[in-house]
């Protein structure tokens, strides 16, 4: 056991079928009786406000809706959460829409010259008013972080972590290969690195789920992209529910992002991207993290203890079990080396799978060498 | 990954973990603004000298302004209306929660007093009744344990009427867990044995019961890793500080899954034989666990068989054939059980007969057992059992657990 | 503009890129409808079962005199209620909550939740595990309440039907199965 550490997760998750019809009693416990609902075009096009207007019938809920554009307007979306007296937030749609959220509840609570400058936990110490998130995509987990970004300044604190997550097939729109791509690597990168190297069994717990969830769905969805014409609508009945469960892994990757903000493959995974700038549709950010995860592990197969249990999520108890122990730090490589391999076959114009592959020279890598190596923390067994 | 129709996990409470953690207190509380604590404990902790090293980590940026040490072994109305008293008294604005299960739920019903300015706590039970936040309330468990500081649920007795009152609120919840081994580093081989088979079935039951979920799941199978590996060396090597944080961890934990997905039938009948015979929870959980895993098996084999890598390891889970691992599973716990037994001396119980006074008067007489079966009825934890019970069901686990004989698995009705 | 029943009202916003609209709760007027029937005959089919049966009746022996327990859905219903008389009786006392007391509640989050119930899709034990109802009220007393609702499922489901209502079929006799069921099914459309 380390000598210290802490966790929080400030968000309830609820994930399933017709978890939105929960939310009208869930609202009433943090006593929210008019919320203010954020959306987007593409989920307005999809009708998903109506599906959330539904959940809200028979309940004296009533609701108020903005459908923001590409730019956004946060004075007006204060403006109008002001003079009608608004007392809660919902976020429906991309992280986009969660971000202009979170800076709307502190600009609600801290005013509005609070977003001039960046601000950290010791600044944003006060409850904000209730948030409630509704994903309509799976996302890279900075929708539920406790951070958010404004105009370039960056605001963080547990506070700005959604009260509820609703994850549900019901509002999971058409998701291209891309995406799903992005998302998948990223919880897989972020989900891993915690569970290796954190020395926390809460971070591990959570990082043990998020992985299971990422290992299930993400080659299936991978294989089966939606086309570009269903970007605006539901996705396709036998997508939704494993969207859905990729949107749970990116939640999940988010609260791991607000206990440790220094995760060694985000730093990485955007030095990658900066070097090779020039390659964006080749190269997501969530690729960069895994190639980074990817060296990370091979740097650290001998000296972290946990690498090796990391196979048991990544595959199954049987599989697991059925390595023997000094084996096990390697097989967990081959197991996402494998991943990335058969994902590479669903990418049309190909994928790297090593960061050699995407142009990362040698002296470059060893520029990342403490990015791509592991510490073990003071007290660390 | 089986994944249920709909589920929910949350655990708003900031988990602390560590050696030395008592001294983040200060900074913790400070940053609420609340520098003016109230000490809710109980005298066995005041005994052990537990109160001493809470205030000696508490710095000059924090004042206690009065430590409240007379809550009894079931929180009741009367105590807390006591206390909240005493935290106006003095001028309080937080809490620090300094025991086990029973001071958890007074400091959270206290809080529920003080906060909402109410002299009535009875408006406040049952689901959502809480109006708006609550005073800062820091949790440091002294057994590892019962999960409270992770919950959202307080338990309290109104004698008066023969009842216990149910709260459940997100506000409830402890605004952080203080987990830290020196609270339980003089805590006596049997009450560790007793506690940490508490928080083992907590953690099974979390993840047989009709609300498992993934993450619960998860949280659960950390904790009986856990659970498993630190718990007979602590009891021999009871000052081993990195043993005493891990069994804390794993109560942590069992909390956090079993808040979420819920207890079974070893809670069913466990409640019902400590609130009739005043036995230590812990030790019926203990001796039931066994049991209320066989009367399940039917409906939970594979997820029993799943139980048995975290518990024995995977040695033992990879020479066991698929379709034996449930089975070993429960015998596992039976083996620790008798384990335990050995290590304590005697002290902790393998079958309800066994559970004992200090000075060996029997605590659970075989006549009671009718009536300890038709309390259990009345515990909610009863229908998130993964097969029905009635109150035959529960006389036959009960026989069985009385004399420690196993349970005859021909005589469980299958749903 | 309305759609779907609801009336929505939009506005254009302060700036072109912000559009706004306001959504009031509306009603889902046949599912209510169809609840409220439900619930109805489930509310007097609980009184024909106390008179007949003595599994139920043994259950409501154990609550006080003037104890009122409902069945609903939050926050305003539909519900059952039905409770004991000063004599003991047991009542089915329609679905009105307000100006009454009532001891227990077992309300589902959400009338829509209720409804997967009350068409079968969910099992009140499922429903339960799965967070979509809550209790107000003493815990023996609705575990009491919750075992007086599945006997009555068993008497007025097919089996085939109640076997997906409940966690365990039970084995009755012959005489409970068919004579018994009749009774309560006479007695619940006639209400005495």
């Amino acid at each position: 056991m380390t000598a210290l550490h802490h966790f929080l997760c400030r968000t309830k998750t609820a994930f399933g079928t017709h978890a939105l019809a929960h939310l009208p009693f869930d609202l009433s416990g943090m006593h929210a009786r008019k919320p203010f609902v954020i959306t987007d075009q593409a989920a307005k096009d999809a009708a998903l406000h109506l599906e959330l207007a539904r959940a809200c019938r028979d309940t004296h809920l009533p609701l108020g809706l903005a459908i923001l554009t590409d730019a956004g307007d946060l004075e007006t979306l204060y403006h109008l959460f002001v003079d009608k007296g608004y007392d809660s937030i919902m976020a429906l749609g991309t992280g986009q829409v969660v971000q202009t959220a979170k800076a709307l509840n502190l600009a609600i609570c801290h005013g509005p010259e609070r977003l001039r400058t960046p601000a950290g936990a010791e600044q944003l110490n006060n409850p904000l008013l209730p948030l409630v998130y509704i994903p309509t995509h799976p996302e890279t987990g900075q929708d539920t972080a406790g951070e958010t970004l404004f105009s370039g300044r960056r605001f963080v604190s547990p506070n700005l972590m959604p009260d509820i997550a609703v994850i549900t097939a019901d509002t999971m729109l058409g998701t291209p290969g891309a995406a799903v791509l992005d998302s998948g690597l990223s919880s897989l990168a972020i989900c891993c690195e915690a569970f290796a190297f954190s020395h926390s069994p809460f971070a591990r717990s959570y990082a043990s789920a998020g992985i299971c969830l990422v290992m299930d769905t993400l080659l299936p969805l991978a294989r089966q992209p939606d086309h570009k014409d269903l970007l605006c609508q539901k996705a396709q009945k036998n997508r939704q529910l494993p969207l859905a469960k990729l949107a749970h892994a990116a939640a999940i990757s988010g609260y791991i992002q607000s206990n440790y903000p220094d995760l060694k493959t985000r730093q990485a995974g955007a030095r990658v991207m900066a070097v090779r700038s020039d390659q964006p549709a080749l190269l997501s950010a969530g690729l960069c993290m895994v190639l980074a995860l990817v060296q990370l592990f091979e740097n650290s197969r001998h000296t972290c203890p946990w690498l090796g249990k990391l196979l048991l999520p990544l595959t199954d108890t049987d599989h697991y079990t059925g390595v023997p122990g000094p084996e096990q730090p390697d097989e967990a490589v081959r197991i996402i080396r494998q991943l990335l391999h058969v994902l590479a076959e669903t990418v049309p114009r190909g994928m790297p799978q090593t960061l050699e592959e995407a142009g990362i020279t040698p002296r470059q890598i060893s520029e990342m060498s403490d990015l791509l190596t592991y510490t073990p923390p003071q007290g660390a067994p | 990954m089986k994944v249920p129709d709909y589920y929910e996990f949350g655990c708003r409470t900031r988990i602390m973990a560590g050696h030395d953690v008592l001294e983040q207190i200060p900074g913790l509380l400070s940053s609420m603004a609340a520098r003016h604590p109230m000490v809710i404990t109980d005298q066995g902790v005041a005994r052990a000298g537990l109160v001493d090293i809470l205030c000696q980590a508490l710095d000059s940026r924090i004042t206690v302004k009065t430590i409240q040490d007379d809550v009894p072994a079931d929180s009741d109305l009367a105590t807390v209306h006591t206390l909240a008293g005493q935290y106006k008294k003095y001028d309080c604005n937080a809490i620090i929660a300094l025991g086990g299960g029973s001071v958890m739920d007074t400091a959270k019903g206290v809080n529920i007093l003080v906060s909402t300015a109410s002299d009535n706590l009875l408006a406040f039970s049952g689901a959502n009744a809480l109006p708006h936040r609550l005073a800062p309330l820091v949790a440091v468990p002294t057994t590892a344990g019962t999960g409270s500081e992770v919950t959202q649920v307080a338990v309290i007795s109104d004698p008066d009427n023969l009842r216990k009152l149910l709260f459940t609120s997100g506000f409830l919840m402890p605004d952080a867990a203080v987990l830290d081994p020196r609270m339980t580093l003089t805590l006596p081989a049997p009450v560790t044995a007793a506690t940490a088979m508490d928080a083992l079935s907590h953690a099974v039951e979390a993840c047989l019961c009709l609300g498992r979920n993934p993450l619960s799941t998860a949280h659960a199978h950390e904790a009986i890793a856990l659970i498993s590996h630190h718990l007979v060396p602590v009891i021999q090597q009871p000052d081993h500080t990195p043993g005493r944080l891990a069994l804390a961890t794993g109560a942590a934990l069992a909390g956090m899954a079993f808040s979420n997905s819920m207890v079974g039938m070893v809670h069913t009948l466990g409640h019902a034989v400590g609130s009739v015979c005043h036995a230590p929870h812990g030790t019926c959980m203990a001796v039931l666990l066994p049991y209320g895993m066989a009367y399940n098996l039917h409906k939970t084999q594979s997820l029993q068989a799943d139980l048995l890598l975290p518990m024995a390891g995977a040695d033992v889970y990879a020479r066991t054939r698929p379709q034996d691992r449930a089975e070993k599973a429960i015998d596992w716990v039976n083996r620790m059980n008798r384990r335990l037994h050995q290590a304590t001396s005697g002290a902790h119980a393998v079958c309800l007969r066994d559970i004992k006074t200090p000075d060996g008067k029997s605590l659970v007489p075989a006549h009671l057992l009718p009536g300890i079966a038709r309390t259990a009825l009345g515990d909610g934890s009863i229908f998130y059992n993964p097969e029905d019970l009635d109150h035959d069901d529960c006389l036959m686990v009960l026989t069985a657990a009385f004399d420690g004989t196993p349970l005859d698995l021909s005589r469980v009705k299958k749903g | 503009m309305g759609t779907d029943g609801f009336h929505i009202h939009i506005t254009g916003g302060k700036n072109a890129m912000t559009d706004f609209m306001e959504i009031p709760p509306a009603r889902h007027y046949w599912k209510r409808w169809y609840l409220s029937c439900m619930l109805w005959f489930f509310g007097r089919a609980v009184q024909a079962a106390a008179r007949v049966d003595d599994g139920v009746r043994s259950e409501f022996a154990a609550m006080p005199d003037n104890f009122t327990f409902c069945l609903g859905a939050f926050p305003a219903g539909p519900c059952m209620v039905v409770g004991k008389d000063a004599g003991g009786r047991v009542r089915h006392l329609g679905s009105a909550i307000a100006d009454r007391t009532i001891h227990l509640h077992l309300m589902f989050k959400h009338p829509a939740l209720l409804f997967r119930v009350f068409a079968f899709r969910e099992s009140t034990p499922v429903a339960n595990a799965r967070n979509r109802l809550y209790v107000r009220g003493d815990v023996p007393r609705a575990c009491a309440v919750v075992r007086i609702m599945d006997m009555v499922q068993v008497f007025l489901l097919p089996k085939f039907l109640a076997k997906r209502a409940v966690k365990r079929y039970p084995a009755w006799s012959l005489k409970r199965r068919t004579l018994d069921r009749a009774q309560v099914y006479v007695r619940a459309f006639a209400g005495f």
